[in-house]
């Protein structure tokens, strides 16, 4: 079973409000002195990689990212928490494309991989942590012409050729099932919080040589690089703005403020 | 020509669920604002024709309905196969559907199918005076930028997020024509088949049908700190939820998350206890009438957001603001 988890760098999705900042000419967030981080998604995804070749040692993980050079690291990170081999793409040509395109050069790469050792299975975050669009592993479906489970939380072994996925849902969970290949899109629950990457893994994975693809490297329709092949335009961005008008309650003592708190909410008529 | 806005409804093992409502909501607006144009709802389930009436009354102008018993709450896949079937033989202008589990995965596929763009999560839209003019207003960067995004394709696709659009009120007078769709389920591709569904027993009232939500962060400190949570909500009627941080650390369930990648709740009382007020997990609550906020840390992001607050340790206000309560509520 070869897993391909695709993992995007982002800029600190916890940055904090007063430090969030959008290029006006880019219309990209400004990174100033936040970290660039794995989208937490991705992590996740990787996590629940991880969890099946736990159990199931024959398994490979490899991990995908498009990104800059950076994004080297966050195959790093990946690595660190067990993945197996991993593959950057980076091109100037990558910078501006939209998910569309970006979905096309994951797919192309993807098919490459596959030449070397066919992918079973690609798993993608839900959605990223900075546009949060959640687009990516349903592209890829198309992309590749397979077959998807959207919003899986866990891998559970099936019968050959197929694979089995848990997918939380009110009240419980299902399972689901499909052949292989395919794609599934990964959420949270309380089985897959991601682990942390052991720093000696990192380490290694430092030391060992990523293969960077550039556009030149993959088949790939030039023509989906174009400008003109966008099928989104982010026409303009603006910070949200939050006024506060918060009511603090007065008190002496907590206890005191707690019991101010329940009269207040009784004269507004909420309690 | 008319110009048609399919608008996605699956009323699969449920009721009609109020996204569709919302998403029909979003439709009109959209229908209304180019004039000419069509609102048909694409109603998707086993048996569903009774809710056609329903959909007409708040917007519909036609119900398409597509039953079969393929057509559950985790059947995507011959839903696609509907709309894209639907979409290639009619043309229509645009496809609205609710951001959750079938749309969220419906929508860039069919887009992708029919080489459009796709935009979801939309908290609002600008319609301008016809397709080419829209733009989709959606959050990013969890709540801190709002964008503004014009899709580049044949078809307008979008998923609006839970609670952005108020359905219209029912209109009994309203007409519209029912139609039964004529394409052929079962020949559908169907590669996913759910094995089985495992239900818990579920505590309390459903988060997004509680008047008043009780919720603990990382603050609480620990899962069984939560019974004072628990206590309150019982006592206000209630329901105790909780944020990533609780649900990441298994104090509450992921059912009970709430934020963008949880739940997106509505209640009269949002009570965050020991949450910082996350982007993403404010997201959640923007809908809720009043948010009162018990933190230590009179920074925290929380009080921008609340209508009421209280700077202190929730191990002090708590049990005096639910002693207060009994009291008040004892003496009517
Ligand atoms: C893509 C993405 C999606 C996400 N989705 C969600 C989501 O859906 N929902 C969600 O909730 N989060 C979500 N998050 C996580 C979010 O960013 C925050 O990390 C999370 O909400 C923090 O939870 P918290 O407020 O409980 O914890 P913290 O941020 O650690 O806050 C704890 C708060 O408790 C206060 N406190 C401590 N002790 C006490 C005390 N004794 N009395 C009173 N107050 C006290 C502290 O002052 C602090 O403000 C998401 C993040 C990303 C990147």
């Amino acid at each position: 079973m070869h897993i391909v988890v695709c993992v995007k760098q982002i800029i600190n999705p916890d940055t904090p409000a007063h430090l969030f900042q959008l290029d006006p000419q880019t219309k990209k967030q400004i990174r100033g002195s936040q970290p660039l981080v794995i989208s937490i998604f991705d992590e996740i995804a990787v996590e629940v990689a991880l969890q099946f070749r736990d159990k199931d040692k024959s398994a490979t993980v490899s991990a995908l990212s498009l990104g800059e050079t950076e994004a080297g690291e966050t195959l790093h990170h990946a690595q660190g928490m067990g993945a197996g081999p991993a593959f950057l793409l980076s091109d100037p040509a990558f910078a501006d494309l939209d998910a569309f395109g970006r979905a096309h050069v994951l797919a192309a790469a993807l098919r490459k991989i596959g030449e070397t050792t066919p992918v079973d299975l690609v798993l993608c975050g839900q959605q990223a942590g900075d546009v949060e669009l959640g687009v990516t592993g349903p592209y890829l479906a198309e992309a590749l012409g397979w077959p998807m489970v959207a919003l899986a939380s866990n891998i559970v072994p099936a019968s050959e050729g197929r694979i089995r996925f848990t997918r939380p849902r009110e009240g419980g969970y299902a399972v689901l099932e499909a052949p292989l290949p395919c794609v599934a899109t990964i959420t949270n629950d309380q089985s897959n919080v991601p682990r942390y990457p052991s720093i000696l893994g990192i380490r290694k994975a430092m030391k060992t040589q990523l293969p960077v693809w550039a556009a030149a490297d993959l088949s790939l329709d030039r023509n989906l690089l174009a400008p003109e092949a966008a099928r989104l335009n982010l026409t303009a961005i603006e910070t949200a703005r939050r006024e506060s008008h918060c009511e603090f309650i007065p008190g002496q003592s907590a206890k005191e403020k707690g019991e101010h708190l329940a009269q207040r909410m009784r004269e507004l008529k909420l309690i | 020509m008319v110009t048609d806005i399919l608008a996605f409804c699956a009323a699969a093992e449920h009721e009609l669920p109020r996204s569709a409502l919302e998403v029909l909501a979003c439709a009109r607006q959209v229908a209304d604002a180019w004039g000419e144009a069509r609102v048909r709802a694409v109603l998707f389930g086993n048996n569903v024709a009774s809710h056609a009436q329903t959909l007409i009354a708040h917007g519909a102008d036609q119900v398409l309905t597509v039953n079969h018993p393929r057509l559950t709450s985790q059947a995507a896949e011959p839903m696609l196969g509907v709309l894209e079937q639907l979409a290639r033989a009619e043309r229509p202008a645009a496809v609205l559907l609710p951001n959750d589990l079938l749309g969220g995965e419906i929508t860039p596929r069919l887009a992708w199918r029919l080489d459009s763009g796709a935009v979801t999560d939309c908290i609002g839209v600008e319609p301008g005076r016809s397709p080419d003019e829209v733009r989709w207003v959606r959050p990013t960067h969890g709540g801190k930028a709002v964008a503004r995004m014009t899709i580049i394709g044949p078809i307008q696709i979008a998923t609006v997020r839970s609670r952005a659009f108020e359905p219209r009120p029912a209109d009994p007078a309203r007409a519209g024509e029912v139609v039964a769709s004529a394409i052929d389920v079962k020949a559908l591709p169907n590669n996913v088949t759910v094995v089985d569904e495992v239900t818990h027993e579920s505590e309390g009232i459903p988060l997004e049908q509680a008047q008043i939500i009780v919720s603990g962060g990382r603050g609480m400190g620990d899962a069984k700190e939560f019974v004072h949570l628990r206590k309150l909500a019982d006592l206000l009627g209630g329901a105790v939820a909780g944020s990533r941080a609780a649900a990441d650390a298994g104090w509450v369930s992921h059912d009970q998350l709430v934020g963008q990648t949880g739940k997106i709740v509505a209640p009269k009382v949002y009570l965050a206890v020991g949450i910082s007020g996350a982007p993403q997990h404010m997201s959640g609550i923007i809908s809720a009438k009043s948010i009162v906020a018990i933190n230590t840390d009179e920074e925290a992001p929380i009080f921008k957001a609340a209508h009421l607050g209280v700077v202190g340790d929730w191990r002090e206000v708590l049990p005096a603001f639910t002693a207060a309560c009994e009291q008040l509520r004892g003496g009517g």
